[in-house]
C-alpha cells in the first residue's frame, strides 16, 4: 500500500493536558478521512502535526515514507493546509498574495500559475483587489487556491466550511471531490457532515483527544452521524 | 541559490508594497520618534545646552523606541491571519526570510529615521558640520545592528502573552553594546574638534552587525518554528 501519511500512538500534549492521546491513522493517495468529533476533542491539533506545524510529544509520523523532523523541507513542498485562518495578507490583492506563497514554495512560471489558479475558484475578475475587502466565501476560496498552488499530494482542511453560506459550502465541497478524484489525499476536520461523508472514505471520530471509532463514512447518514456522536459524546461524558 | 534570492526578493516585496498601502510601521516610527525628539527639546532647551550632550541621547532613544514599535507594528502584521503559519507551511529557506525582512525592515527605519533627522536637524540647529558623512555612517551602522536582532525578536515577543512588553525585555540588554557604541560615536561627531576615538566605536558597530547578522540569519527559522 502506497500510504501518504502513517501515525502510530500519536500523542501532543500541551503544558499538563493531553490535546492528543495516542491516535493511530493510515490515509494513502486518492483518499479521504473526516475528522469528526465535538470542539475540543484534538481534531485541530492532530491536524497541526499532519502539517508539521507541531510536532509529536509521543508516538511516530510517517509522512510520504519520510520522517517530518528531517524531511520537514521535503514535506512541505507536497502539503496544503487550509485552517480556520486564511494565511492571507490582507494589504495585499489575490494575485500578489498567490504569487508570494508561490515564490516560498521556488514555483516557476509562477504568472500563469497564479492565474490559473484565480481562474479555478472563479476570482480572476477580483485578481486585482485587496484581499482586506473580500467576503469570508472570497477569502476561503482564495485560501483553496493559496494551499494547491504548488499541486500538493495531501491536503489538510480545518474546519474549512466555517463561514461559508450555503451555496458557498456546495462550491467548496463540489471543488474537494473534485480535488479527490485527481489523486488528493484529502484529510479534513469539519462539523458539516452533511457537505463531506457523501465523498469521504472513512470517518474517524475524536473525543477528549482519543480515537474513538473509525469506520465507512457510509455507515450513516448526516444526520445518523450526528446522532451517533451525540451517543459518543454522552457515554463518555 | 536562484530560489533563495527569490524568496528573499518576494519577502521583501511583499512588505514594501503593505507597508506603501497600510503604512503602519513608518507612522509609528516617524510619530514616537518625533514625539521623543519634541519632549527632549523642550526638557533640554537647545540654547542652554551643548548639542553633543543633548542630541546623541535624543536621536538614538527616539531611533530605538520608534524602532522597537515599528518592529513589534510589523510582526503583528506578519502574523495577522495566519500569516505566520503560512510562512511555516513553506519550504522557502528560513535565512532567505530572514534576510528579505532584514532589508525591509531597514528600508523602514531608514525613512524613518530620515524624516526624524530632518526635524532634528531644525530644533536642534544642526548643519552641514554636524551632518558629515561619518555622522550617517554611524547612523547606518546602528540601524543595522538593531534591525538585525530586533527582526529575529520581534518574532519572538509575537509569541508571548505580553507582546509589547517583551520586545523591549528582550532586546535591550542584547543591544547594550551597540546602543553605547551608537551614542559615543555620536558624541564624537557633534563635538567640535576632531574624531579622537571614533574608530574604536565604529569597529565595535561593525563587530556587532557582523556577528547579529549572522546569527539572525541562522536562529530565524528555529526561532519562527518554535
Amino acid at each position: 500500500m502506497n500510504f501518504v501519511l502513517q501515525a502510530r500512538g500519536l500523542s501532543r500534549r500541551y503544558g499538563r493536558s493531553w490535546a492528543l492521546k495516542k491516535v493511530d491513522l493510515e490515509l494513502s493517495a486518492g483518499e479521504s478521512v473526516a475528522l469528526l468529533g465535538a470542539n475540543g476533542a484534538g481534531k485541530s491539533t492532530l491536524l497541526t502535526l499532519l502539517a508539521t506545524l507541531h510536532r509529536p510529544t509521543e508516538g511516530q509520523l510517517r509522512i510520504f515514507d519520510l520522517d517530518p523532523h528531517q524531511h520537514s523541507e521535503r514535506i512541505r513542498r507536497r502539503i496544503g493546509y487550509v485552517a480556520h485562518a486564511t494565511l492571507l495578507d490582507d494589504a495585499l490583492t489575490a494575485r500578489e498574495n498567490l504569487l508570494y506563497y508561490g515564490a516560498l514554495f521556488g514555483l516557476a512560471q509562477l504568472g500563469s500559475l497564479a492565474d490559473q489558479a484565480l481562474a479555478q475558484v472563479e476570482l480572476e475578475h477580483r485578481a486585482h483587489d485587496r484581499v482586506g475587502g473580500f467576503s469570508r466565501g472570497m477569502r476561503q476560496r482564495l485560501s483553496l487556491a493559496r494551499a494547491l498552488l504548488h499541486d500538493p499530494d495531501l491536503l489538510i482542511l480545518d474546519e474549512p466550511f466555517t463561514g461559508l453560506d450555503a451555496a458557498g459550502c456546495r462550491d467548496l465541497a463540489g471543488r474537494l471531490r473534485q480535488e479527490k478524484q485527481k489523486g488528493r489525499a484529502i484529510i479534513l476536520a469539519t462539523h458539516q457532515l452533511e457537505r463531506v461523508l457523501s465523498w469521504s472514505d472513512r470517518a474517524l471520530i475524536l473525543h477528549r483527544g482519543r480515537k474513538v471509532e473509525e469506520s465507512e463514512a457510509t455507515t450513516h447518514d448526516a444526520a445518523g452521524w450526528a446522532v451517533h456522536l451525540s451517543k459518543i459524546a454522552e457515554a463518555r461524558a | 541559490m536562484r530560489v533563495f534570492w527569490e524568496v528573499t526578493g518576494a519577502v521583501f516585496r511583499r512588505d514594501l508594497s503593505a507597508e506603501w498601502r497600510q503604512k503602519d510601521v513608518l507612522t509609528t516610527v516617524i510619530m514616537f520618534g518625533l514625539l521623543t525628539v519634541v519632549t527632549f527639546v523642550f526638557a533640554f532647551d537647545p540654547a542652554r545646552h551643548a548639542r553633543e550632550d543633548v542630541v546623541p541621547g535624543c536621536l538614538w532613544t527616539a531611533y530605538l523606541f520608534a524602532g522597537m514599535l515599528g518592529l513589534g507594528r510589523s510582526a503583528a502584521r506578519d502574523s495577522q491571519d495566519g500569516g505566520t503559519i503560512g510562512l511555516l507551511l513553506s519550504p522557502a529557506d528560513r535565512g532567505a526570510v530572514y534576510l528579505g525582512k532584514f532589508l525591509s525592515h531597514s528600508l523602514f527605519m531608514a525613512a524613518g529615521e530620515a524624516v526624524v533627522l530632518i526635524f532634528s536637524v531644525v530644533w536642534f540647529d544642526l548643519d552641514q558640520r554636524h551632518l558629515t558623512p561619518w555622522f550617517f555612517l554611524v547612523l547606518l551602522l546602528g540601524t543595522l545592528g538593531f534591525v538585525a536582532v530586533g527582526t529575529v525578536f520581534a518574532v519572538v515577543s509575537q509569541k508571548s502573552r505580553l507582546r509589547e512588553v517583551m520586545l523591549p525585555v528582550l532586546l535591550l540588554p542584547i543591544l547594550a553594546p551597540m546602543v553605547m557604541a551608537a551614542v559615543e560615536a555620536t558624541t564624537i561627531i557633534l563635538t567640535p574638534g576632531g574624531n579622537e576615538g571614533l574608530s574604536a566605536w565604529l569597529r565595535l558597530l561593525s563587530g556587532f552587525d557582523f556577528i547579529f547578522v549572522i546569527a539572525g540569519f541562522l536562529l530565524y527559522g528555529f526561532v519562527l518554528e518554535e
